[in-house]
Order: C-alpha cells, then sequence, then structure tokens
C-alpha cells in the first residue's frame, strides 16, 4: 500500500489478510467578497433617517426627515474580523463623542452585539435580518461576539456629525 | 468476515459545527464539498484563522481493528490541517496537542473493537496573507490498518 499521492475518492482497499486502507476526503473553498465588501479608500456618506411612530407609521419627511452630511474624515466604515468563539470583542469608537453608529450584520453567520459594557442585553444579529441604527452620542463602547465556528465580522458605520 | 467499508465510518461531536463534545449518530460525509468545513471567509485568507473540529472514528463491523495509522494528504491550497487525539466528552480543541503525520510515519490509533469510537480532532489554519483558492480546497485523510 505505498501509496503517496492523493487517493481517489472513496478509496477502499482490502487484503485478504485483514489489512485494510481507507481514504476520507473532505472538500472547500473560500467566500468571494461582494462589491460592496471590496475596501474603501475613501469614505463619504449622507444618512437619511426616517422615523417610526408607536404604530409603525412612518412619519412624514415634514416631520422628521434629516439629512446629515458626514465628510469622510469624521465617519469610518469598516468589517472588523471577529474570530469563531470569540466574545465581547471591543469595536474600537472613533471618537469619544460619536453621533450614529450602524452596526448591519454579517451576511453568513449570526452574531450578538452588546454597547457600552458586557454586561448589557445583547442585540442578535442574524444574516439578512436587522440592523442596529443608534443615536450613539452615548455610547461608550461596543462588543461584538461571535458564537460560530467561522471568522465574521458585522459591518460597523460611525459618523460624527458636521458641526 | 471481510471489511466493509461502510464500517468505518466519521461521526460529528454534539456541539455546533462538530466543534466538540460527545459523539452524535449524524454521519460526516466521506466526500463532497463542505462535508466537514465551511468555506474559508474571504477576510481570513488576509488575517489568518484556525478552525478547530471534532469527529469520531467509529468501527461498526464485528471485527477488531488493530495497527491502526492514520496520515494526513494535506490541502490542496495553501492551509494546514493538523490531527490530534480527543476524549469521548472534551470540548475544546485548542488544548489538544496536534501532529502531521505523512505516509512515511503514520499517526497511531488505539484498537477498536467492534462499537469502538475514537475521538479526532482537526485543526485547519489559514495562514496570514494565504493566496486565493484557486480551485476548491481538498483535504484527505487516510487509515490503515488490520480487521482480524
Amino acid at each position: 500500500m505505498a501509496l503517496y499521492g492523493q487517493l481517489p475518492f472513496g478509496t477502499f482497499l482490502y487484503g485478504g489478510n485483514g489489512s485494510f486502507l481507507k481514504a476520507f476526503s473532505f472538500t472547500w473553498n473560500q467566500t468571494q467578497p461582494t462589491p460592496e465588501e471590496e475596501p474603501m479608500g475613501q469614505i463619504n456618506y449622507e444618512l437619511t433617517l426616517q422615523r417610526i411612530d408607536d404604530e409603525n407609521n412612518i412619519l412624514t419627511d415634514a416631520d422628521i426627515m434629516a439629512s446629515l452630511p458626514l465628510p469622510s474624515d469624521i465617519a469610518s466604515d469598516t468589517e472588523p474580523l471577529i474570530q469563531p468563539g470569540q466574545i465581547d470583542q471591543p469595536i474600537p469608537l472613533i471618537s469619544g463623542y460619536v453621533d450614529f453608529i450602524l452596526i448591519i450584520p454579517p451576511k453568513t453567520v449570526t452574531m450578538t452585539v452588546k454597547f457600552n459594557d458586557t454586561g448589557g442585553t445583547p442585540f442578535t444579529l442574524r444574516p439578512k435580518g436587522m440592523g442596529v441604527l443608534l443615536d450613539a452620542q452615548n455610547i461608550t463602547g461596543i462588543f461584538v461576539s461571535n458564537p460560530s465556528d467561522i471568522a465574521a465580522g458585522p459591518r460597523v458605520i460611525q459618523a460624527v456629525r458636521q458641526q | 468476515m471481510p471489511l466493509l467499508p461502510s464500517q468505518i465510518t466519521f461521526f460529528a461531536s454534539a456541539q455546533p459545527f462538530s466543534s466538540g463534545g460527545v459523539i452524535t449518530i449524524q454521519p460526516v460525509p466521506e466526500s463532497g464539498k463542505n462535508n466537514l468545513f465551511q468555506d474559508t471567509p474571504w477576510q481570513s485568507l488576509e488575517a489568518g484563522q484556525v478552525v478547530y473540529k471534532k469527529i469520531f472514528l467509529k468501527n461498526s463491523s464485528t471485527t477488531v481493528l488493530s495497527a491502526l495509522l492514520v496520515w494526513l494528504l494535506q490541502p490542496t491550497e495553501q492551509e494546514v490541517v493538523s490531527i490530534g487525539l480527543g476524549t469521548p466528552t472534551d470540548t475544546d480543541g485548542t488544548v489538544v496537542t496536534y501532529s502531521n503525520p505523512t505516509r512515511d510515519e503514520g499517526f497511531a490509533l488505539p484498537t477498536m473493537n467492534p462499537g469502538d469510537a475514537v475521538a479526532i480532532w482537526l485543526r485547519k489554519t489559514t495562514p496570514p496573507n494565504t493566496p486565493a483558492f484557486v480551485n476548491n480546497n481538498l483535504f484527505q485523510i487516510a487509515l490503515t490498518g488490520t480487521s482480524t
């Protein structure tokens, strides 16, 4: 059984003297980045915020719409990679006084995020689920946990309103 | 009685994604894409990643399997898989001693009586700055022994 190279799928050899060889094959690939996941050299946002009332009615533009120009030097868009099993990984804030934080769930795994400290109630970030948008002026910390077995990360957008 | 290929199989462990714990009744397919490892996130090719899997090799035959040796045919892309022995219940793959046995060395497994199962940990390492995969990554475990 002097076999050194790759073995054909399903290899099973059985000799009359009871000796045997069996091969198990495992195959995988890599995920592919989508265009919006490509690294960005320059960040420039204009966020439009819309609010709903207690009955989930979208309030009118005249009531609450506001456009907030966010120059690139006071905004960031990152996708920090959280290793599998990592609990309460802190995400650096871009400023001690962040106006808005938008967290978009990862595309493949479910994660959780807590704010201010690690003792709070976690928000669950499910693939294709809802993100978290915060008026973040009182936020002092972001902590992300990845209970899955693959590295992944949410998209974290932070902005400080232009004064 | 001749040994049949279906009588030597892997079974998943109980933690999510077969990442540790006790044996389950879920067989690990012997081939096919993502039959054990999920696709490596593209971000991890640059940053690096380590994934641990625990699987159980089970002797479902009526014979004793002895002189068992395992060796690895390393992934065809630039990742590395190592193997270590577990216990029936352990849950932490990071504390296991791993090796990378080749055909010339082999990794000895204990004799397996009918119905026995041996816990095996696999550690898949994606080094930082790994190039994008050209093809599907293929890794193989070869097992030799004697059935009596």
